[in-house]
């Protein structure tokens, strides 16, 4: 797991511009506003945010969907950030994206066997009897019976689609998959099928992963690492393990103690934080520290948090954090014993 | 879900069940389902309204002028004692032809622009849009008019005319299509695929809009229709010895006191011509709309 | 404890073009003052479709059947007229999307007086007046200056809110929540859980909490009720339920779900193979009789019945019991 990470994400920025387009007035909506990370070859990333973290933004940059505002993306060392549409074609071999919805995701017009073939297709890779081997094989591969090849979209359930939408994603062998969302939508018992294939498909093929979800449970899965965002950056960055056992940002925080326990001993015995307020939005993100407007320690870090972004810090084993009160030497930002939050 | 199925009969499974789903609900509408009859009715009688005739529409009997219906003339004749219910069959030629060809017409501009400005936006969407909200500003009809006039009046000038006049609603709907369509999923599949534009128009989004072209094209029939009969009454669009509905309707003005059957049978045939067809858009697109339940 | 709600052999069958789906097949529970039910199922289980049916909320393709007491009355059989004044004011609904479930063209403080004033007959004043007090009951911040927005100037876990507090203007008896939580925010969902708790210990309202979250059960519900293609195949006080879970559907589901800080990160998740049955044409046999791993020729020739195995917690199962 050496070499040129497979992807290279530096400070990147994406701003849409709301109202009129001629006129060029109107207000900006900060998405993402600089954000920065790598993914090494075989790893599976997840990205967890709520509405307005700019999460799917990021993954819409990264396979080049969106032209992000400023920042470099870097696929396996190649500077894809703006690239034209004719350079970046044959690089739309190496990276893929699935969705969340699995009923938009799906050309209503075409047969799935169509669908998961396309991009070979589209890419020149495979032609004629050779094509329809290889869906063949895809379908088999994501668990489906090949005879689905010939159905539509509409005919297939849910999960179903979803595993044509990860076919066709994994149709050119991508060294990128991302997945926005990919489970969201989708029944509690089926999200489980398609988790345990992701995983495997993964295992198998090899391929790099960044997996933007809201639901932490499904990250600490799955993820080898894990990047919080909050209103268009990253507040906090480890490894998986690490994040779930010691988180430090106030927020990673109370989105742990927000999430769910399927166990009523544990739930309700849990100490919890609940933030006040609703996220700010991303058309007018507050000054300084982001989320001051929520934290329940804003009393300790202002004024500083007003005026100053927190910079993202190493906290040392590849653990970072963006907080004014975690920096090396102070250890956590005391808002709860990690103990109590599990 | 059964694994039975051989796979030689799922192939047809899939495109021959909805078309059995979409007959078996356009059936349950007595109101579409006569408004295809009696469409369909219209356009085989002007294909073969030589056949289905009696008389030539010019076949002048100077004794039977302005006659009562009789077995002879089932609907009359009119001042130059031509019989009424064979020009109304040969009129229906000029109305039809203006109808579908203007229709066809209009969709040929439209789509394409509209397809444009939606998929593409950047600046070419606001000057379409802009202009197709001024043409939007005008009547239909005053549109067709005016252009009609400009270009001399036959029956071919009143179908181009048409077709302009209709084609700025159609540009705005398919520009609304496309603009919806870019944002769904499988277009961002098919755009990170590296497919190029033409492929992704080609196969994911026209295939898509199809169903609201279709109806909207039946619904601008009757349209063009009525707008045919305005301007050959207006003496913009059919000529004499040429017959059209408006033409008659345009002859029979002079004779409403004494004959006014003479007006009454071609506005009968404008007006049930453009609500078959208008029955039958409105029954396509509630049966076409995927959220009808029945 | 006072019994509120009494159903019993609830069935809901709906016409369409391809037969008839039955939707909601002999379903019975019983909901009793303060206590949170929880109704638990996937999509197409039919556990909207049931308490919508008690309100008369379908389509006219329904056709139900069965008993409902509620106040001294037979819903499924009163008048229309008792049926409204039971809508909105004694039993009210919550639904899933606040996006959508407001009029965006009216304020926020107006629709919530619209309620009282056609439920209590308040008079405009007094109606607005106490819309403030609802928004503070509900816990939004300067409930006097957001009773005089629009829909679209708050947020979703807001507008949720805004809807709580409606369902609560009458101070109903029952609130019925459809997946109140589901389109907001993790972080906004432990605001509105943390309310309806409250709601509950404070009013005393009963609530009927509809969801797929096993979390947010064990979050908050008293009872638990798992549905599966339109049939009750277990019932248990929540703790007792994830305790022991007796239904192979029930003991499929806990297994599915990744739980945060506590898995084997080399374990699968458990699925549970093949789809939702389609509920097409009345069952012959166990629902879930296709997915099963305890199923045998019993399961696939007979329905089988509901039995308490323990205390307060009922199977629908030949073959019940833990892994």
């Amino acid at each position: 797991m050496n070499g040129t990470p497979t992807l290279e994400v530096e400070n990147l920025v994406k701003h849409f511009r709301v109202g009129s387009q001629l006129l060029g007035s109107g207000a900006v909506v900060h998405a993402v506003d600089g954000v920065s990370f790598s993914i090494a070859e075989g790893e599976m990333l997840g990205l967890v945010g709520e509405s307005g973290s700019g999460k799917s933004t990021v993954g819409n940059c990264v396979v080049r969907l969106l032209e992000p505002t400023s920042g470099t993306v870097r696929l396996k060392g190649r500077d894809i950030t703006h690239l034209a549409r004719r350079e970046l074609r044959p690089l739309r071999r190496d990276m893929h994206i699935v969705f969340q919805d699995p009923y938009s995701s799906l050309n209503p017009r075409m047969t799935c066997g169509d669908i998961v073939g396309e991009p070979l297709r589209i890419q020149g890779l495979a032609r004629g009897r050779e094509l329809e081997a290889t869906v063949h094989e895809l379908f088999d591969r994501v668990g489906l019976r090949p005879e689905l090849r010939h159905r539509y979209p509409h005919e297939l359930s849910g999960g179903q689609r979803q595993r044509v939408g990860l076919a066709r994603a994994l149709s050119v062998s991508p060294s990128l998959l991302v997945a926005d969302e990919p489970v969201s939508a989708l029944d509690v018992s089926v999200q489980a099928a398609i988790l345990n294939l992701m995983r495997d498909l993964q295992a198998r093929m090899g391929f790099s992963c960044l997996f933007i979800t809201h639901d932490l449970a499904t990250v600490e899965y799955l993820c080898d690492r894990v990047a919080v965002m909050y209103l268009g950056q990253i507040v906090e960055l480890a490894a998986t393990a690490e994040l779930f056992t010691s988180p430090k940002h106030p927020y990673t925080q109370a989105l742990l103690s927000a999430a769910v326990v399927p166990d009523p001993e544990v739930q309700r015995t849990r100490t919890r934080i609940v933030l006040e307020g609703d996220i700010p939005s991303p058309l007018a993100p507050p000054s300084g520290c982001r989320f001051r407007t929520r934290c329940p320690l804003e009393h300790e870090s202002a004024p500083r948090s007003h005026e100053e972004e927190p910079p993202l810090i190493d906290v040392g084993r590849g653990h970072f954090v963006a907080c004014h009160l975690v920096h090396p030497g102070r250890d956590d930002a005391h808002l709860l014993d990690a103990a109590e939050l599990a | 879900m059964s694994a039975i199925d051989p796979s030689v009969s799922i192939e047809l499974t899939g495109r021959a069940r909805r078309r059995r789903l979409v007959r078996k609900r356009f059936l349950r509408r007595p109101f579409a389902v006569a408004g295809l009859v009696v469409a369909l009715a219209f356009i085989v009688v002007a294909i073969f309204a030589p056949v289905v005739a009696p008389y030539a529409p010019d076949a002048s009997d100077f004794s039977q002028i302005l006659a009562k219906p009789s077995p002879e003339h089932l609907l009359g004749t009119d001042e130059l004692g031509r019989d009424v219910f064979s020009r109304i069959v040969w009129g229906s030629r000029a109305s039809i032809q203006a109808g579908v060809f203007a229709t066809l017409l209009a969709m040929a501009i439209a789509v394409p622009i509209g397809l444009a400005a939606g998929y593409y936006r950047g600046w070419i969407d606001p000057v379409i849009a802009r202009l197709t909200d001024v043409m939007l500003a005008f009547p239909f009809l005053i549109i067709a008019v005016a252009l009609a006039a400009i270009l001399g009046p036959s029956l071919r000038n009143a179908t181009i005319a048409l077709a302009i006049g209709a084609a700025p609603a159609l540009i705005r709907i398919s520009r609304g299509e496309a603009l919806s369509l870019r944002e769904e999923d499988y277009v961002r599949a098919a755009i990170a695929n590296g497919a190029s534009d033409v492929r992704i128009l080609r196969r994911h989004v026209l295939p898509n809009m199809l169903s609201t072209l279709i109806v909207q094209a039946t619904v601008t029939i009757p349209a063009a229709i009525i707008g045919e009969a305005v301007l050959s009454f207006l003496g913009l669009g059919v000529q004499s010895p040429a017959t059209s509905w408006g033409v008659m309707l345009s002859d029979a003005k002079d004779y409403l006191g004494e004959a006014p059957r003479l007006a009454f049978y071609p506005g009968m045939a404008i007006f049930l011509c453009s609500l078959s067809f208008n029955l039958l858009g409105d029954g396509l697109r509630d049966v076409l709309d995927p959220r009808t339940t029945r | 404890m006072t019994r509120v709600l009494d159903v019993d052999d609830l069935s809901v069958r709906f016409e369409t073009d391809d037969g008839t789906v039955q939707a909601v097949d002999a379903l019975s529970f019983t909901l009793d003052e303060h206590e949170v039910l929880a109704v638990v199922g996937e999509s197409g289980c039919g556990k909207s479709v049931s308490l919508m049916s008690l309100l008369r909320l379908l389509p006219p393709s329904a056709h139900v059947s069965g008993r409902a007491q509620f106040g001294g009355h037979d819903l499924l059989t009163a008048p229309a007229s008792r049926i409204r004044r039971v809508r909105g004011r004694e039993i009210a609904f919550v639904f899933q999307e606040p996006m959508t479930s407001l009029n965006p063209s009216f304020r926020v403080g107006r629709q919530i007086a619209e309620v009282l004033r056609r439920h209590l007959g308040l008079t405009r004043r007094a109606a607005e007046r106490r819309a403030v007090e609802l928004l503070e009951l509900v816990r939004i911040p300067a409930p006097d200056r957001r009773v005089n927005e629009y829909p679209h100037q708050l947020s979703g876990g807001m507008r949720q809110r805004v809807m709580i507090a409606m369902a609560l203007a009458c101070d109903p008896k029952v609130l019925v929540a459809d997946e109140p939580t589901t389109a907001l925010d993790v972080t906004i969902q432990a605001g509105i859980l943390d309310l309806m708790r409250d709601i509950r210990e404070r009013l005393g309202t009963s609530i009927v909490l509809i969801t797929h979250n096993l979390g947010v059960v064990a979050d908050i519900a008293d009872r638990v009720l798992v549905m599966y293609a339109g049939r009750k195949v277990e019932e248990a006080p929540v703790k007792d339920l994830f305790r022991g879970p007796q239904h192979p559907y029930t003991v499929g589901l806990m297994g599915a779900i990744p739980r945060p800080g506590g898995a084997d990160h080399q374990g699968r998740l458990r699925e549970i193979p093949g789809r939702v049955p389609s509920l097409v044409g009345p069952w012959e046999a166990c629902a879930f009789a296709e997915r099963c791993p305890r199923a045998d020729e019993k399961t696939r020739s007979e329905v089988p019945p509901l039995r308490e195995v323990e205390r307060g917690h009922t199977v629908a199962c030949f073959h019940p019991g833990p892994e």
